[in-house]
């Protein structure tokens, strides 16, 4: 520690810390286990940074390398902000600060949890279903090419902006006041977020969902139909029931994703047969999905 | 299906697998390639018709819309989904709601493979604690790299093995549904409608823990069934909503938990 703080201060280039982002953005799960989640790609990722810091202390060098082997776990995308606050805060250590593993390691979890959730709540939660079903509303119907490659264009340009952003963010405002805001803000943020996340995926499901009853009644010459009458009350009515039961189960009992979908199979299977459900008749599934 | 198709196909499995670096890593595989939107196109470029692939790739799509894989955790394997139930729908000759039914048994099937793969990878964190002890920085990337071996495997190699095998006998199933059984592939069809509650419900799920919530939710289904709101408006509205959240029923919710 004193040796450092007699050297000349070690500074992170610019081009080495947007090649840490390249490479974590490209390598972010490709050793992942269940054990040690993304802790190698951590360590590849921090190799510029850490060539540049300790490349001439390989006493150093296998300290860092064994402090970044932890367990780490976030969104890959959004939780990049972890990252740049690691960044910065080994090259103040590098520079003789007083930080030592533990404070690193607990900043790093208290980001990646938090970053975490918001990141699955921001992205597959919210960005990609509403691009998802941008995307499926242009080319519904036509089975034109330009719904796919629109999904394709926008999701990464739009990802890889977010990404580059918090990543910088993180190394620049690194160390002031990531602590306090991983307590109570993260919280806030996320219960934010998840209101946005709800209504989208309540509108989606509205539009993608179909599922009638073909019952009629017949009296003489009229004919009711069952499904025109719950179309005038509340349309979309069944969908949304078979939904919240298997929130419901889910969320209550426990099931499993092969459950709900088992469980699913057997309420259609059971109404499909004497003839009380069936698909929208003279509304083509899917068609109520409009973008503008 | 000629080898050459499928290998193309087994190729974009990899390329789009969970653990696979190549194409911008889980941004441009896992949340692009394998999203069955876009695996609808690149089947159907493969299999020389893009129209079909895209209207199976969009039906298929509804059922995961909101898939999200919170730690590792994967509820339906979507690489199996895309690259082996959409193909062999394909060749089957099944309409896209009937596809649906077909896509999600490979889906169930196919977490087995991530399992195996996830919980075999730890053997690799083993030899990078090895390399650490020693310092050397070049072996832990080059774990990076070896780690490739066993997604190449499952998500290369075996997809396409199963595709040339079983491209002849789905086409035979396929026909044989059709015309044998007629009120099956009915039905298959309402399972294709009705599936996509399964993924809405895994949505709100992951993005609401709390029952109160679940209003939210609700809100945005009657904005689209009585007032037709398309999806613009509602990212729209749910970002006002959002904001107002923020700024006003957030703080209250923290006073009436605290009091």
């Amino acid at each position: 520690m004193s040796e450092a703080t007699l050297q000349p201060e070690v500074k992170i280039t610019e081009d080495e810390l947007n090649r840490a982002w390249w490479i974590w953005t490209f390598f972010n799960l490709s050793a992942f286990s269940m054990e040690r989640m993304q802790a190698p790609a951590f360590v590849y990722m921090m190799a510029p940074i850490l060539r540049r810091l300790y490349g001439d202390n390989p006493e150093q060098m296998k300290e860092a390398l064994q402090r970044h082997m932890v367990f780490f776990n976030t969104e890959p995308q959004t939780g990049v902000i972890a990252h740049g606050v690691t960044a910065a805060l080994e090259e103040q250590r590098a520079n003789g600060a007083p930080i030592d593993d533990e404070m690193i390691n607990s900043i790093k979890a208290g980001i990646m949890g938090p970053m975490a959730g918001i990141g699955d709540s921001m992205i597959p939660g919210t960005l990609i279903p509403i691009l998802l079903a941008l995307g499926m509303g242009m080319s519904q119907g036509t089975g034109s090419p330009i719904g796919p490659i629109f999904y394709i264009v926008s999701y990464m340009i739009i990802i890889l902006a977010i990404s580059y952003y918090l990543y910088k963010f993180g190394y620049r405002y690194g160390t002031t006041s990531m602590r306090e805001l991983a307590e109570a803000g993260f919280r806030r943020i996320t219960a934010s977020f998840a209101v946005l996340g709800l209504i989208v995926a309540g509108g989606i499901g509205a539009s993608i969902t179909a599922l009638a009853t073909p019952l009629a009644y017949s009296s003489g010459e009229l004919t009711i139909a069952v499904q025109d009458q719950l179309n005038n009350i509340f349309p979309q009515l069944l969908p949304l029931l078979l939904t919240l039961w298997l929130w419901d189960g889910m969320r209550r009992r426990g099931w499993a994703i092969n459950r709900a979908l088992l469980m699913t199979f057997l309420v259609l299977l059971i109404g499909y047969l004497p003839g009380l459900l069936g698909q929208l008749f003279g509304v083509p599934w899917l068609t109520a999905l409009r973008i503008f | 299906m000629a080898v050459w198709q499928a290998a193309l196909l087994g190729l974009f499995c990899y390329l789009g697998a969970l653990t696979t670096p190549w194409f911008f890593g889980t941004t441009g595989g896992w949340y692009v390639i394998t999203r069955p939107l876009v695996a609808g196109l690149l089947t159907g470029l493969v299999l020389g018709d893009v129209q079909t692939g895209v209207l199976i790739g969009i039906a298929v799509q509804a059922v995961y819309i909101g898939l999200i894989t919170p730690g590792g955790t994967v509820p339906a394997d979507l690489s199996f989904v895309s690259y082996l139930g959409i193909p062999l729908a394909m060749v089957a000759g099944v309409a896209p709601d009937e596809a649906v039914g077909i896509s999600v048994i490979f889906g169930v099937i196919g977490v087995a493979a991530w399992q195996l793969l996830s919980v075999g990878n730890a053997g690799w964190a083993h030899l990078c604690d090895r390399y650490a002890e020693e310092g050397n920085l070049q072996g832990i990337i080059r774990v990076n790299y070896l780690a490739q071996l066993g997604t190449f495997a499952l998500r290369g190699l075996l997809p396409f093995v199963i595709l040339l095998a079983g491209a002849g006998v789905a086409e035979q199933i396929g026909t044989f549904l059709q015309t044998q059984i007629p009120w099956l592939t009915e039905f298959l069809g309402v399972l294709g409608g009705a599936l996509p509650a399964v993924g809405i419900a895994i949505l709100i799920l992951q993005i609401a823990p709390a029952f109160r919530q679940i209003i939210w939710f609700l809100i945005g289904w009657v904005l689209v069934a009585y007032l037709k709101v398309p999806t613009v408006g509602i990212a729209v509205i749910g970002v006002l909503m959002a904001i107002i959240y923020y700024r006003y029923l957030y703080p209250q919710e923290e006073a009436t938990a605290e009091a």
